[in-house]
């Protein structure tokens, strides 16, 4: 067993030893010290993992638990940095650190003409420390601490080439974002302080199992409260309905950073924090239907934006928003297990794409509409055939990752009952947009990868398959996204310690299921190749009958011009009202405040004339004043 | 027979003339000698007292007053001779480049 | 009254930390007597290792929790006073370590500076120590003698002359208050045992009280309270930037040691300690505003820092009265917390001054600091840290500092006094800033300026100070608990638990 600091000192040591002395070695020095920190964090999270599998049996071994120190103690509130170990937080860890690992690999085939070189991997490594702090954190105020700082660097990295405006403005858009987020978050967890008096999360359990029995209704209304905040924060981090407008704009962010944290770990976040939380959410059936509802109409809404999308990146962006809604549909309906199982393949099979687009990009010449592509297959075999994995992934094609998650999330929907959503809705939400996924999947990967190349003739002189940095990650995490389905039951009885067995579904219901969802898939996938391969005037006639529909979608709803045109045109004018007294009130009165500070200091330098004799005088004053008050004061002298 | 009023009242005096010739003289020597002055009249104290009170106490304690007050005094004229090197005057009044 | 005191081995072996200084500080005098050599690095080393071993020693009394009475009951040793010991020895360590880039400079490395030095050090050790008025005067004049030699240490500079004139007329003038208040005491409980004095102030307050003001006054003048601290930003100013380092920190916290003592030992028998708090919340209220206001508009760093001393005085006057109002070990802890950060930081600030001071010029104005953030970045960060802790933000020490400070205020009922001190913090930002902004955010008019930026005569002994007091500052701020655990130790050994 390793103690669970030095999972997260790992990178900060790698990222302080690049900021202080960066400048003095070379690139590959750099590169190397980033990718083995973080090698190194996973083969400490991976022996802590064994150590666990082989404590089992034992229920009190399953968690490791590292105080690492009292970081504030004032009166009731106290927030000691524990770091906590679980099946939950190991799952994590190994995903932030595997997949972490294998995309720092690719980065530094993929940057390594950027001159930003050695920022870029201080950035990610910080990355990399928050996130472990957020989920190894066993108290929410450090879990919180985590989540701003992952935040803060998805803030750096979108906005990495932030020479260009454009850039600049998504980092900032992002930013501000996650603050509306932040806010119900941190509303939250104050609530949980002024309630429960802790914020640690095991105290937490163990009040709450032995508080459950004792719920009334305003206790209820109480948890529900919480858990629709701490929701809040986590629609904001995880870009669900309302809060999603973030995540496309994102893509701006070279694109390893897209397939690290906008795919693969920070977006996932909310869902770890729901989890984490569950038997809070378990006190609250009125909680957990808005996540499962707002859930799977995020996943129906971002993938039917997601078919209008030329931007390679942008479909993947919201078919990240729409898997994210499947994991939230899940925890919604209490299949936690799957949720987070959906967390994993997506991580494999997501971060796949994106490295693969980002092959695909780096091909292109940093080309990313689909519409000048085409054909690329005979140039890049290797990115050909792990896209295709990945493709028949997330499409949900059996025996792939994809397939398994993706059932076991419509089987617990649709075994569910909510209060706002029934499981037949919530079911059919969910085949929808799994019929849709698997359709863009294929109008993305037959628009890249089949038919002749629509490029310029300049750009495919320069197509070339990428270097072994690129493509080595690419292969493993094809075979991750491929074979990590079949781990399904194992991964049930890793995680049972925290969220218990999954009840049986009955075998015909089952079968059913993994029928139809695997017949939507196949469905989807044929439909789109029959389209775009054979009758590409079909998209273009629909697009000139249904013009309007058409311009909706492609437009993504105009969502984001609906926020221009309300919320942000308040925030501005309250912006510019605020700003009026700022400057004319605050500012004049810091002024005058300030002036006025620095005449009484002028006047009192005069004083300090420099003049010894002046000095023995005050203190003579001194003295006679303090003997007159002492001889006010002191008590009559005895008789 | 002097009393001990007597002897505390010569000293206070003493003292408040080692006060006013820190204050009002301009000359470092002076001034020096006007911190003599006071230490001397708590020397006085202390040997009025140990005589009203019994017991050598305050006999030692103005002795090692008058071992201190002459390590000060060597020190002091060692500054005041640096003084008159480095500003040519012993009138602490010249010498204010340092204020605000 | 024995006519001879006996003073036996375990006497000496008791003030040992003290007496190793001196007898140092002797060896230094005689070996450059006898056997003069150009380099003085050996008497630097010499004093080094001295104050090690003091410091060893202290460190070791203090986590053995040794509390034993020398010298017929003159000389207590226990963890308060350990305490003390541990900070001036690293204080003086510190100012040691900042000392011969800046004499060779100046022309001015003799081996003298060290006896000196060593000797005001041995005094200090003594202070905190003194159960006994004699005591206590002998180890203050032995502190402030050597200083007053050190403030006019370059010889040739008419400002240092100036300063050290300065500083010793006031000096000696409060000396001589103090010396006729521990007459008046003595005259009072006629023994100059703290033990005996509860008598005096029964049998004839009136002198008790008076020499208990005038003795309370020496020390006053001594931690630069206003209105008796007229004397700091000259003497800061004119001193040569080690010596104000050492003055800024080690003479500084000596007193508050003394003083403490004083209050919490002598004087805490009866209500006179609190007869006395009003009269301190005063002098504490004015010491903060004073010496923040005066400072916003000085242009000269090390007045600046002078000033700024003043001010953390006042602050540090705070938690000595509510540690007395609360009667509180845990108050008295943040006091001692409060000071050993405040060596910490002031020194480097100091130091950085060091690290650009020149042959013929030092780097003192805030002005010359101006493009320092391009042109030497470390050092720039470092001088961010320092200026950032001395505002107290966090998460450096210096905030965590006057965090416990005011949150013990607060619970003495201090209020109106903590909301002044945090007005006055606020107030303090904004000079400090200055220096930040200069660093980073202000154009050099003058594009040969940065050639000022080079480091003359490199020390490895500053560039070691200056680690780690940086990393002090930020360690002992996230990681407060060492210190402050001995702190408590020691604070509990002054004010035992109710």
């Amino acid at each position: 067993m390793i103690l669970l600091r030095y999972i997260i000192l790992a990178p900060i040591a790698a990222l302080l030893l690049n900021l202080l002395f960066g400048r003095f070695w070379s690139k590959t020095t750099t590169a190397f010290l980033a990718c083995g920190a973080v090698f190194v964090s996973f083969a400490a999270a991976a022996n802590n993992c064994v150590y666990m599998i082989r404590k089992l049996a034992v229920p009190e071994m399953q968690t490791i638990f590292d105080p690492v120190f009292s970081w504030i103690s004032v009166g009731r509130v106290q927030v000691p940095v524990d770091l906590v170990f679980d099946p939950l937080s190991c799952v994590m860890c190994l995903i932030i650190t595997g997949v972490g690992f294998l995309i720092h690999v690719y980065s530094v085939g993929y940057m390594s003409h950027d001159p930003g070189f050695r920022r870029f991997f201080i950035y990610l490594n910080l990355f990399i420390a928050f996130m472990l702090i957020l989920v190894l954190a066993d108290n929410l105020a450090l879990l919180f601490v985590g989540w701003e700082g992952v935040g803060l660097c998805s803030y750096l990295l979108i906005g990495f080439w932030h020479t260009d405006m454009k850039n600049a403005s998504a980092g900032k858009k992002a930013f501000v974002v996650n603050r509306v987020g932040d806010l119900g978050f941190l509303l939250g967890m104050l609530l949980i302080l002024a309630v429960f008096g802790t914020l640690s999360v095991t105290d937490l359990r163990e009040l709450i199992s032995t508080a459950a029995s004792a719920m009334t209704p305003a206790s209820t209304a109480v948890a529900t409260t919480i858990c629709l905040l701490l929701f809040v924060g986590a629609t904001g981090k995880s870009a669900q309905i309302p809060l999603y407008v973030w995540l496309p704009d994102a893509m701006a962010g070279p694109t390893p950073v897209s397939a690290l944290i906008h795919a693969a770990t920070m977006v996932t976040a909310g869902v770890y924090m729901i989890a984490r939380l569950h038997f809070l959410y378990a006190l609250s059936p009125v909680a957990s239907a808005v996540v499962a509802a707002i859930g799977a109409a995020t996943a129906l809404f971002a993938a039917v934006i997601g078919l209008a999308q030329n931007d390679i990146k942008k479909v993947l962006a919201y078919s990240t928003i729409s898997q994210l809604g499947y994991m939230f549909l899940a925890v919604g309906v209490g299949a936690y297990t799957f949720g987070i199982f959906h967390l994993t393949t997506h991580a494999f099979f997501k971060a796949l794409l994106f490295l693969g687009s980002g092959s695909v990009i780096h091909a292109m010449s940093g080309e990313q509409d689909m519409q000048r592509m085409g054909g690329l297959r005979r140039y890049m075999p290797v990115t050909y055939w792990t896209f295709l994995v990945g493709t028949l992934a997330i499409a949900g094609i059996w025996p792939l990752s994809g397939f398994f998650s993706k059932d076991e999330i419509l089987l617990s929907a649709r075994l569910a009952s909510t209060p706002v959503l029934s499981g037949a809705a919530l079911f059919a939400i969910g085949l929808c947009a799994a019929f849709l996924t698997a359709f863009y999947m294929g109008r993305l990967f037959t628009l890249t990868f089949f038919g002749n190349s629509r490029a310029s003739e300049e750009t495919k002189h320069h197509i070339h398959e990428s270097p072994w940095t690129m493509g080595g990650p690419l292969i493993l995490l094809a075979v991750l996204a491929a074979g990590a389905g079949f781990g399904l039951r194992q991964f049930e009885n890793f995680l049972s310690p925290i969220f218990g067995h999954p009840e049986e579904a009955p075998h015909e219901i089952k079968l059913a299921i993994m029928a139809v969802s695997l017949l939507a898939g196949i469905t989807g996938l044929a439909l789109s190749l029959y389209v775009y391969l054979r009758r590409p005037d079909i998209p273009r006639k629909i697009s000139t009958s249904a013009s309007l529909l058409c311009d909706c979608i492609a437009n993504k709803f105009y969502i984001d011009e609906l926020y221009e045109k309300t919320v942000v045109r308040l925030v501005y004018i309250a912006g510019i009202v605020s700003h009026a007294f700022d400057k004319h009130v605050v500012d004049r009165a810091v002024n005058w405040t300030g002036g006025g500070l620095r005449f009484g200091g002028f006047m009192l330098s005069f004083f300090q004339s420099g003049n010894v004799g002046t000095y023995a005088v005050w203190f003579l004053i001194g003295v006679l004043a303090l003997l007159h008050a002492m001889g006010g004061v002191h008590p009559p002298p005895a008789p | 027979m002097i009393t001990l009023q007597e002897y505390l009242t010569v000293a206070a005096l003493l003292f408040s003339l080692g006060l006013l010739i820190v204050l009002f003289r301009n000359n470092a020597i002076s001034i020096l000698m006007g911190i003599e002055l006071m230490l001397n009249a708590a020397n006085i104290n202390f040997v009025a007292f140990s005589q009203s009170l019994g017991g050598l106490a305050g006999q030692v304690f103005a002795l090692f007053v008058i071992v201190a007050a002459a390590a000060e005094a060597a020190v002091a004229i060692a500054i005041i001779v640096l003084m008159y090197q480095n500003l040519g005057t012993t009138d602490v009044e010249k010498a204010k480049n340092l204020n605000g | 009254m024995e006519s001879l005191i006996p003073v036996g081995l375990t006497d000496l072996q008791g003030v040992y930390p003290a007496l190793n200084l001196a007898v140092a500080g002797i060896v230094i005098l005689l070996l450059d007597a006898f056997f003069p050599m150009r380099s003085k690095l050996l008497s630097a080393w010499i004093t080094l290792i001295a104050l090690h071993l003091s410091f060893t020693c202290g460190l070791h009394r203090l986590t053995s929790g040794m509390d034993e009475t020398f010298f017929h009951g003159a000389v207590r040793m226990d963890p308060f006073t350990h305490a003390f010991t541990v900070i001036i020895c690293l204080a003086s360590t510190l100012a040691v370590l900042s000392a011969p880039k800046y004499l060779r400079l100046r022309d001015c490395h003799y081996a003298e500076y060290y006896a000196l030095i060593l000797f005001s050090v041995s005094g200090m050790l003594l202070f905190s120590a003194a159960e006994e008025l004699i005591m206590l005067f002998l180890a203050l004049e032995t502190m402030s003698i050597p200083v007053y030699c050190l403030v006019a240490f370059t010889r040739d500079n008419e400002y240092s002359t100036e300063a050290s004139m300065k500083y010793f007329v006031m000096g000696a003038f409060a000396t001589g208050f103090m010396v006729y208040g521990v007459a008046l005491l003595y005259g009072s409980a006629g023994s100059g045992y703290f033990a005996d004095l509860p008598r005096g102030a029964a049998s004839s307050p009136g002198l008790f009280y008076s020499g208990m003001t005038l003795v309370l006054i020496g020390f006053l003048f001594k931690i630069a309270a206003v209105p008796f601290n007229m004397w700091t930003p000259d003497a800061y100013e004119g001193a040569p930037t080690p010596v104000t380092t050492f003055m800024a920190e080690a003479v500084k916290a000596a007193p508050f040691s003394g003083m403490i003592k004083l209050l919490i030992v002598a004087f805490g028998f009866s209500q006179a300690v609190h007869l006395w708090m009003p009269a301190f919340i005063g002098i504490a209220i004015l010491t903060m505003v004073v010496g923040n206001m005066v400072a916003l508009v000085q242009t000269d760093m090390k007045r600046m820092l002078g000033y700024s001393s003043i001010a953390h005085s006042g602050y540090i006057l705070v938690g000595i009265v509510a540690s007395v109002k609360l009667n509180s070990s845990e108050a008295l802890a943040s006091v001692l917390y409060y000071l050993f950060i405040y060596v910490l930081m002031n020194a480097g600030a100091f130091g950085i001054l060091i690290l650009f001071s020149h042959k013929n010029k030092d780097t003192n104005a805030i002005d010359d600091l101006v493009g320092l953030g391009r042109e030497r970045p470390w050092a720039a960060a470092f001088m961010g840290i320092y200026t950032l802790s001395l505002t107290g933000i966090p998460p450096l020490g210096g905030f965590f500092g006057k965090f416990y400070i005011f949150s013990y205020a607060i619970k003495a009922g201090l209020t109106p006094l903590v909301i002044v001190a945090i007005l006055t913090s606020v107030m303090s930002a904004f000079y400090y800033l200055k220096i930040i902004v200069a660093m980073y955010f202000r154009e050099p008019s003058d594009p040969q300026h940065p050639a000022a930026f080079s480091y003359e005569g490199y020390s490895v002994f500053l560039i070691a100070m200056l680690c780690f007091t940086a990393f002090g500052v930020i360690y002992f701020g996230i990681f407060p608990k060492t210190p402050l655990t001995l702190a408590r130790l020691a604070a509990a050994s002054l004010i035992p638990a109710p």
